[in-house]
């Protein structure tokens, strides 16, 4: 059961990124363990599959603002700012993230911008500077005082969060087409730089900065996230959605190694949180109408006493490693309310969401899902 | 065979597959095996959450050092290590339960 340790490890690991005690743990490991090689072995598959994905070809409406935007990434200051030195060329690098972030919607953030506070040269603008409720579909637009030289302008234009643009133009105004929906009740800054020209090479006086906030998405109002996936039917049917038990989500659905194990009178569950793995205990009422549940950290580690060798019941079995630390040390042992273990400990790959009042577990081994 | 036929039984995600350009090869045996794995691969990546997958392309495409990727994304190194671990975890998933998936309508008639 080591693996459970060294799991989480073999990921680093495969990257060339343990520390030497760590990377000699985890050799020690992989000689003795031809499970944990097994999996090792799909992680290289995978990277290797990764690499050997074909470039995707951009659909041409899209790749007029693919080029600015390379070209900005290319040209752009963080990189010797903050001292990264790439493997290979940032511009082909770039590229081919760009290119690959696009066709798997992925948000690129690549640069850091210095915020500008006035807009001059121009005639009218939307949304208007610190607008907000806008839309999640809105287009930009931006009609200049003077005619511009367009791609002087689409090359002097960021963004922050980073999201693909597309620049359309009619005349002096510019409209400027998000590749996706903008994100929900979230705060963008679009700068144009005064490299940025009028047809007769006049540079702009001052940048333009436009902020404007999203709109929250409907059914989440407020900005909470709405779970998706196997929670999303419990939370809204069970739980009253929002502004029910468990209010909003406050983080994506986790997949975490898990382990469980029955006990007389409730269960205990260990999820793997990495820095702090967590036994959470579920004890029954004693007029089996409910219970209670508690965390507790795991501070169970590898050499510790694994168990105490008491003589359990007929049929029953002491709890073991971490869920048997838990129960002797802060359960009370044999006296513990939860009982004797009924069977060992099976671990499994659960999955977690936390929320502003709690949190739902899923444990596929039973199909069951906890909400604590 | 057998290849050909659960080949078919992909079923390419809508939208995304349309903007990849799958090139043509000399050899049509490597050409379907490769084209397997790809669109295997494809699909995966299209299931898994885009956190996952950034960090994964950012990773296995890009060469980038846990401490390159910390720098692009604004995230710890922790958070980069474990997030690598779940993605590639998830991506363990997804393919099994696509594997299990082709056998399971191949063998149907």
């Amino acid at each position: 059961m080591n693996c459970k340790r060294i799991r989480p490890l073999l990921s680093a690991y495969h990257d060339g990124e343990l520390d030497p005690a760590q990377l000699a743990e985890v050799e020690a490991h992989l000689a003795a363990c031809p499970e944990c090689r097994r999996v090792l072995d799909e992680y290289r598959a995978l990277g290797q599959d990764v690499r050997e994905l074909p470039n995707v070809r951009v659909p041409a409406e899209m790749a007029r603002g693919f080029e600015t935007r390379l070209r900005k990434l290319s040209a752009s200051p963080w990189r010797g700012a903050r001292g990264l030195s790439l493997r290979r060329g940032l511009a082909t690098a770039a590229f081919a993230l760009a290119l690959v972030a696009l066709a798997f919607g992925v948000y690129v953030i690549l640069q850091r911008m210095q915020p500008v506070d006035q807009i001059a040269g121009v005639a009218a603008a939307y949304p208007e500077d610190g607008a907000t409720n806008v839309p999640l579909d809105a287009n930009l637009t931006i009609t200049f005082a003077q005619a511009m030289d367009r791609a002087s302008v689409e090359d002097a234009t960021q963004i922050t969060p980073q999201t693909g643009l597309a620049f359309g133009w009619k005349g002096q105004t510019l409209t400027i087409v998000p590749f996706a929906n903008w994100q929900p009740a979230t705060t963008y800054t679009l700068t144009v730089a005064t490299t940025a020209h009028t047809a007769a090479s006049t540079p702009l006086d001052e940048p333009i900065m436009l902020r404007f906030t999203t709109e929250a998405e409907e059914s989440a109002g407020g900005g909470g996230i709405n779970p998706i996936g196997r929670f999303a039917t419990i939370w809204r049917a069970e739980l009253g959605g929002p502004t029910g038990t468990l209010g909003y989500a406050t983080g994506e659905v986790q997949e975490l190694w898990s382990a469980t194990q029955p006990f007389e009178r409730g269960r205990m569950i260990w999820v793997d949180q990495l820095e702090d793995d967590t036994v959470y205990v579920l004890t029954h009422a004693t007029d089996e109408s409910g219970g209670t549940w508690q965390a507790y950290t795991d501070t169970f580690r590898e050499g510790d006493l694994e168990s105490n060798d008491l003589t359990p019941p007929d049929g029953l079995l002491e709890p073991i490693r971490g869920f048997g630390k838990v129960w002797r040390e802060e359960l009370d042992g044999p006296d513990a309310r939860i009982g004797w273990a009924l069977a060992s400990e099976q671990g499994y790959i659960g999955e977690m969401q936390s929320f502003e009042h709690g949190l739902m577990l899923w444990d596929p081994l039973d199909s069951m899902t906890y909400i604590l | 065979m057998l290849r050909r036929r659960r080949l078919i039984q992909w079923q390419p995600l809508e939208g995304l597959l349309s903007v990849l350009n799958i090139g043509g090869g000399p050899n049509p045996e490597e050409e379907v095996l490769r084209s397997e794995q790809r669109a295997e691969i494809e699909q995966v990546l299209a299931q898994m959450p885009p956190r996952y997958r950034m960090l994964l392309l950012l990773r296995e495409r890009e060469g980038f050092s846990y401490k390159e990727i910390a720098e692009i994304t604004g995230d710890s190194l922790e958070t980069v290590k474990v997030t690598l671990y779940r993605a590639r975890e998830r991506a363990r998933k997804i393919g099994a339960r696509l594997q299990g998936a082709s056998r399971t309508r191949s063998e149907k008639p």
